[in-house]
């Protein structure tokens, strides 16, 4: 099995620090970092897993007899 | 963030079908509300006719996989789908637990992490919701229908 690796670097970014800390409180991590990674992967995940279910749907054949 | 949302199979077969919820099953992923139980997963896996099929939802379910959105009835689940059905043969005559296990468990699912579970399925989850009421166990439910 291939494991991929991960690249974690640092970038400066403009952000609002209030909707930071709300999305800090929101996901309850102890850091910024955590809160925009979390907040990343689950956008990321969610657009995946509904561009799989797009191409299952165009291609008709889900469900048919 | 607002509440997690589960789809009963009664939504999301014809959602991957011919695209009916689309608009609400779609939100749901816009928010990241959508959660997928491996009772429904394992619907829409039967659903598959390619190996297209089968590969895009393995894709799917292994994206909510891995944010923690896809969720398992736990052992102690089973015990209580084998008290609900018992409770209910008591109550309103003899069912065969086969016919009501998916169900059950779908509804568990929901109620373990306090996910609304939309369904088209009203009749039945109705009574497993008054049903788990009486073990102190709170079910979310929200009726659709294709008529709407």
């Amino acid at each position: 099995m291939s494991v991929e690796k991960t690249q974690i670097a640092e970038k400066t970014l403009l952000l609002d620090l209030e909707k930071l800390e709300r999305l800090r409180k929101l996901f309850k991590t102890d850091n910024y970092s955590k809160a925009v990674q979390q907040a990343i992967d689950e956008t990321l995940a969610y657009s995946e897993a509904l561009a799989a279910a797009r191409r299952i749907q165009k291609r008709g054949t889900f469900g048919q007899n | 963030m607002a509440g997690l949302q589960t789809f009963d199979s009664s939504v999301l077969i014809p959602w991957l079908r011919d695209g009916s919820y689309d608009q609400l099953v779609t939100a749901s992923f816009t928010a990241r509300q959508f959660m997928l139980c491996t009772v429904v997963w394992m619907e829409l896996y039967a659903g598959t006719r390619s190996a297209s099929d089968k590969q895009d939802l393995d894709q799917m379910v292994q994206a909510l996989a891995d944010v923690g959105r896809v969720i398992s009835p736990q052992p102690e689940d089973f015990y209580q789908a084998g008290q609900m059905v018992a409770y209910y043969s008591r109550q309103y005559g003899a069912i065969q637990p086969r016919d009501h296990a998916n169900d059950i468990l779908i509804a568990l699912c929901a109620s373990r992490t306090n996910a609304t579970l939309i369904t088209e399925n009203k009749e039945h989850m109705e009574k497993w919701q008054r049903i788990l009421k009486r073990s102190r166990r709170r079910l979310d439910l929200q009726y659709v229908s294709r008529a709407q």
